[in-house]
């Protein structure tokens, strides 16, 4: 039985969108506090939903612009811990793409995370970097202020599109054959990378892949999908559109939130990591409950 | 039966110090007289060696000096994905690194370089940097001229480097490409066994022990060096720290032994000792006369 449940990724794994007294410009989510009481962005996440639906503790490592580097430095530390027990533990593994960096920055003492538009690299100015997007303080936004042209240059000199991707590639394969080495129970919540040919017979991680039933409001059809980070604002079920544009974000509603949690609920009860029964798990029904509780007089 | 086995490493593995198009006419000398040995790196490379131990066996060199664990884990990668892999008779000899070693992609020069660097007193301070050390001047100009100035990368290691961080990543890297050789049944040797530290990943799944080359001091081919470097064998004419020739056919000989013993090849072991390549140092104290 799964005691422990840790959570690694992006900001769609860490309540993106409900940062509360950020420093950057969003506007803060009040309406949401009807759904959820709180000021605190992961109460709002789906490994927090399923934390609740199940009653198992979950340390989210999730953090808003970091990608893959920050995933598996944060397993090794959760592997090296001394209360890590795997056969009681679950990982819960959100994939990203191939365009964030991470470097440590010894000015700040810790990591700061490059975002970049790979097609438009040459422009400096479409090259973001922070150590934490809403809540860094002055003094670390000032030192990476005053260096951000080595990361820009850094960046102009060695990004290249191939490049990156092959390392997201190979990492992501050794990563998996490292959890199954380990026999380390995980879960992949928004599908995998994209591997290149001969790769089929070097990961068993296939079965691990979450599969979800989404709606899709632009021809209104329930589709298939393991990677909704990349479809939520195709299929409008963005915060912008479950709050009817009162909170203007582009991460997935609270519903869709809501919805793969309690997808992650019914695997765990098929996997036997919980003895549970399976519970309603209808995208629609959440949109539409939480869509009411927003928007009373819409 | 093994058929193929690619070598991974540093300048120790690509045989390091026998950079022939560039070396010093004094220290290209001194090997002259072994006219039977074809003068070039990979020759005088301890895989060169091993391959002519073993005529029916393909035997590549993938080693590069300067670089260290993340080109061996690219070009590793890459093996295994081509068309023509075949883990059952394909075998990898590994020289796992340390830190110093970081790899980066060139965009202007299409290709990887390496940045050396150094840890002192908490600092990380750059060494080099190069797409190929020891080539030609104009090469080697050529290649420098579409990289950044050796102030950004001083800069960008002082400030971007860390020790302790540096150590971590290398670990879980070294555990992850081993985990990927373990579960997908790819036969491998250490030539140096990975670094570990302590961790509580369970280190009995990767079965280090099993991967040791045994008939290697300590299990270890640089623990072969002290009497079998290219300063050791030319009494420090040329003073290079490296594998001499007798270092790179005596560690040759004892990987053929190791590859009988565990039924990799079929032959008879070939038992030879240090002294059995003292000739080596002997031919090159007798002309150095002539190469002084």
């Amino acid at each position: 039985m799964i005691k422990k449940i840790y959570a690694f990724g992006t900001s769609h794994s860490c309540g993106g969108g409900f940062e509360f007294n950020t420093f950057n410009s969003s506007p803060n989510p009040d309406i949401y506090k009807k759904i959820i009481n709180s000021e605190n962005h992961f109460d709002f996440s789906y490994p927090s939903i399923l934390s609740k639906l199940t009653n198992i503790e979950v340390d989210n490592r999730a953090k808003q612009g970091y990608g893959y580097e920050r995933v598996t430095r944060q397993i090794f530390d959760v592997v090296n811990d001394d209360l890590f027990d795997k056969d009681t533990s679950l990982f819960l593994i959100e994939i990203s793409d191939w365009d964030r960096q991470e470097f440590w920055f010894n000015r700040i003492n810790d990591y700061v995370i490059v975002n970049s538009h790979p097609m438009e690299m040459q422009d400096a100015n479409n090259i973001s970097i922070a150590n934490d997007y809403h809540y860094q303080s002055y003094e670390v936004g000032n030192e990476i202020k005053n260096n951000k042209e080595l990361f820009d240059r850094f960046i102009q000199y060695t990004s290249n599109i191939d490049n990156l991707i092959e390392k997201l590639q190979i990492n992501f394969l050794f990563l998996v054959n490292f959890l199954e080495n380990q026999k380390i129970k995980y879960l992949l919540t928004n599908g995998d990378v994209v591997l290149p040919i001969n790769s089929e017979n070097l990961t068993n991680h296939r079965d691990n892949i979450l599969k979800y039933n989404l709606h899709d409001f632009t021809d209104n059809k329930t589709k298939i999908v393991t990677n909704w980070v990349d479809k939520v604002f195709d299929f409008k079920i963005t915060i912008s559109d479950e709050s009817s544009q009162q909170v203007k974000d582009n991460h997935q509603g609270y519903s869709v939130s809501e919805y793969i949690a309690k997808t992650i609920f019914n695997k765990m009860v098929d996997l036997n990591y919980i003895s549970m029964s399976k519970i309603d798990c209808n995208f629609l029904h959440s949109w539409k409950s939480i869509k009411n509780k927003i928007n009373p007089l819409m | 039966m093994i058929k193929k086995i690619y070598t991974f490493g540093t300048s120790f593995t690509q045989g390091g110090g026998f950079e022939f198009d560039v070396m010093p006419p004094k220290y290209k000398k001194i090997y002259e007289i072994f006219d039977d040995e074809e003068q070039s790196q990979e020759n005088f490379s301890y895989p060169g060696q091993l391959k002519k131990l073993l005529p029916n066996v393909e035997v590549f060199n993938l080693a590069k000096s300067g670089y260290g664990n993340e080109r061996m884990y690219r070009k590793a990668i890459d093996l295994v994905l081509s068309d023509s892999f075949n883990s059952d008779d394909t075998l990898f000899l590994l020289e796992f690194s340390y830190l110093g070693r970081k790899e980066f992609y060139s965009k202007k020069l299409k290709d990887f370089i390496v940045v050396n660097y150094n840890n002192v007193e908490n600092k990380s301070i750059l060494n080099g940097y190069a797409r190929t050390y020891r080539q030609s001047q104009y090469l080697s100009d050529k290649d420098i001229s579409k990289l950044p100035s050796n102030d950004f990368f001083e800069k960008f290691v002082e400030k971007t480097f860390d020790e302790n961080i540096q150590v971590d990543l290398m670990h879980f890297n070294n555990l992850k490409f081993l985990s990927f050789l373990n579960e997908r049944n790819i036969n491998y040797l250490f030539t140096q066994k990975p670094m570990m530290f302590p961790t509580r990943v369970n280190l009995d799944n990767y079965h280090i022990e099993t991967h040791e080359i045994k008939t290697f001091r300590n299990s270890s081919f640089l623990s072969e060096l002290d009497e079998t470097s290219i300063d050791y064998e030319t009494e420090g004419i040329y003073s290079d720290t490296h594998f001499g020739l007798s270092g790179s056919k005596y560690v040759a000989s004892k990987i053929f032994d190791e590859l009988i013993d565990r039924k990799k090849i079929k032959g008879n072991k070939l038992n030879q000792k240090l002294s059995d390549f003292s000739y080596i140092k002997k031919k090159i104290k007798l002309n150095s006369g002539n190469i002084l």
